[in-house]
């Protein structure tokens, strides 16, 4: 295109010219990206959280007493659906967890006289079975086996778990839609004034023949770079502060992958130009 | 050749607020055409009706015997492509230096960079001013900037050039001298349009009148008799021979209709004086 130069030159004469309306355009898209991205950041991180919480469901399988082959017992489990794998633990195990967990209670270590502990699989779950549905599935045939007294598998953990975890998606989708809806109206506006500021120059150029496109163009790519910036500016924002509260070990907090920054950037920019593009057309009808 | 055509063109505005009412005229090719009128009247009406920034309400509209009353919205740049404009304010860029207000122009019209420097200074120098393609349009005086705006309006080599109250911002004597370029860049086979209240200039220079009142062109028996020098009547329009005088070979909407080259004959010689003192 013959023209790309004059495009970029002029997209970027209107950078510098309209300085004021152009750097607080900048502003606002980084202010509103930036809560954006915090919005992601802890989404993010809770559900890392969840994640690592969820690696910890297990199921504890009590073995009757005097079950002879306890290793046969363990491959039948092992053979099941869903069983990443399993942790024998015998009474004096069992005995011994208990003392090291309870070692400063000495009144309660006294009244263990006698090893009232069952032997136990520990069960892990791969990670498919990780959901109410599928521990509740693994452990009903788990206790189906004769050699199994009973399960154990934190029921109500796992449900609020859950619930909680529905609870953060469905309040994540709703508050990063609305977020991202306004940032559209708040972008929008912002580039609508740099735009406004040279009505005059749109308004001379549709009178000497040039196509919209022809004039459209550069705001494009001036909207474009607006909202790269301003979505740049609140990515190193977001990654500035948790860099911050690591190095002070004040939380510890997971950055924002690297596809997640880049949808953000992505979006300002996107946003950008749809707001430069409705800005002009308003202008063009001449 | 008609170069304008209007037939029976009535504009109404919201608010039964009337426009144009039954305007029927033709300027042909090479025609110098003044309109007149009061504030009002419906002069800048037309000129918008002919660079197709307004539709008319009914009647039909001919530019270079092409119709162009339904002309699409993506059509209308490429129409505006043959005409140059010229308004009273000049609206120029006043960010802009003079060499790149005209430069603008070409680039619109996609001509490569060598032949837009050629045709900017050969433009400036047409208008007189060539040494001031690096000033700014606000340090050049009000008869500079609406040269400057002249050149620019021409600088695509129109076939039409309107100009809007052009001496409206200007004294006498440089209303006068741009009087004298539009009639220069006539006689080089644009048909000329200019919208006018200074009456003085219509009496000066004998060319084809329109009067309008209350968006009604008037018959020529009631035209007000200030248009005229005591005891003469209206002229028929006067045609100069033109040094182009070839009709565009494709229709003027289409999107290369307009040369990449001019080759222009030289320069323009200084405005004469004035033929009389009034």
């Amino acid at each position: 295109m013959a023209n790309t130069g004059y495009f970029l030159k002029e997209a970027l004469a209107g950078f510098s010219r309209g300085k004021a309306a152009t750097s607080s355009a900048i502003a606002i898209t980084t202010f509103t990206f930036l809560i954006l991205a915090v919005f992601l950041l802890i989404a993010h991180n809770l559900r890392l959280i969840i994640i690592e919480a969820k690696k910890e469901v297990s199921i504890e399988a009590y073995i009757y007493e005097g079950v002879a082959n306890p290793q046969y017992l363990g491959k039948k489990i092992l053979d099941i659906e869903g069983v990443a794998g399993v942790e024998y633990i015998s009474k004096e195990d069992a005995e011994e967890e208990f003392r090291s967990s309870f070692e400063n209670d000495a009144s309660l270590l006294e009244v263990l006289e006698k090893n009232y502990f069952p032997a136990s699989y520990r069960i892990k779950l791969s990670e498919e079975m990780h959901s109410p549905q599928g521990v509740a599935e693994v452990a009903s045939k788990v206790v189906a086996l004769k050699e199994v007294e009973d399960v154990d598998y934190m029921r109500e953990w796992l449900d609020n778990l859950t619930s909680t975890i529905h609870i953060i998606q469905v309040v994540g989708l709703v508050v990063g839609i609305l977020l991202g809806l306004i940032s559209i109206v708040v972008i929008g506006n912002a580039i609508r004034l740099t735009v406004l500021a040279r009505s005059e120059r749109i308004s001379i150029m549709r009178l000497v023949g040039a196509t919209s496109g022809f004039v459209r163009i550069p705001f494009l790519i001036e909207g474009l770079l607006v909202g790269i910036i301003g979505g740049a500016m609140a990515v190193g924002l977001v990654y500035l502060g948790c860099w911050l509260l690591n190095r002070e070990a004040l939380l510890t907090i997971s950055y924002l992958p690297g596809s997640y920054n880049l949808a953000l950037v992505g979006s300002a920019g996107l946003i950008g130009v749809l707001g430069a593009f409705t800005a002009v057309r308003k202008h063009l009808k001449v | 050749m008609e170069m304008i055509r209007f037939e029976n063109v009535y504009k109404e505005y919201a608010h039964n607020i009337t426009g144009l009412a039954d305007v029927s005229l033709v300027i042909n090719k090479g025609g110098f055409a003044f309109l007149c009128g009061p504030s009002g009247a419906g002069k800048t009406t037309i000129m918008r009706l002919v660079f197709s920034a307004e539709k008319p309400t009914s009647g039909r509209i001919f530019i270079s015997e092409e119709e162009i009353t339904d002309i699409s919205l993506r059509q209308v740049p490429y129409l505006r492509r043959h005409i140059g404009m010229v308004f009273q304010d000049f609206r120029l860029l006043t960010d802009r230096t003079i060499f790149d207000n005209l430069n603008l122009i070409l680039l619109v019209l996609g001509i490569p960079s060598a032949e837009r420097k050629r045709r900017c200074l050969s433009v400036l120098s047409q208008v007189g001013l060539a040494h001031r393609r690096n000033a700014y349009p606000l340090q050049l005086s009000g008869g500079e900037q609406q040269r400057i705006a002249i050149a620019r309006a021409i600088i695509a080599d129109p076939l039409i050039l309107l100009a809007d109250e052009p001496t409206g911002n200007l004294d006498p004597d440089t209303s006068w001298d741009i009087l004298q370029t539009l009639r220069q860049i006539n006689a080089r086979g644009t048909t000329v349009v200019v919208a006018t209240h200074n009456y003085g200039l219509v009496r000066r220079l004998h060319a084809k009148l329109f009067y309008l009142r209350k968006g009604r062109l008037l018959p020529k028996e009631e035209y007000p008799q200030i248009l005229y020098h005591e005891g003469e009547t209206m002229e028929e329009e006067v045609v100069l021979p033109t040094l182009e005088s070839t009709p565009p070979e494709k229709s003027i909407l289409a999107k290369d209709s307009v040369p990449k080259a001019i080759n222009y004959q030289g320069g323009f010689e200084p405005p004469p004086p004035p033929p009389d003192a009034r």
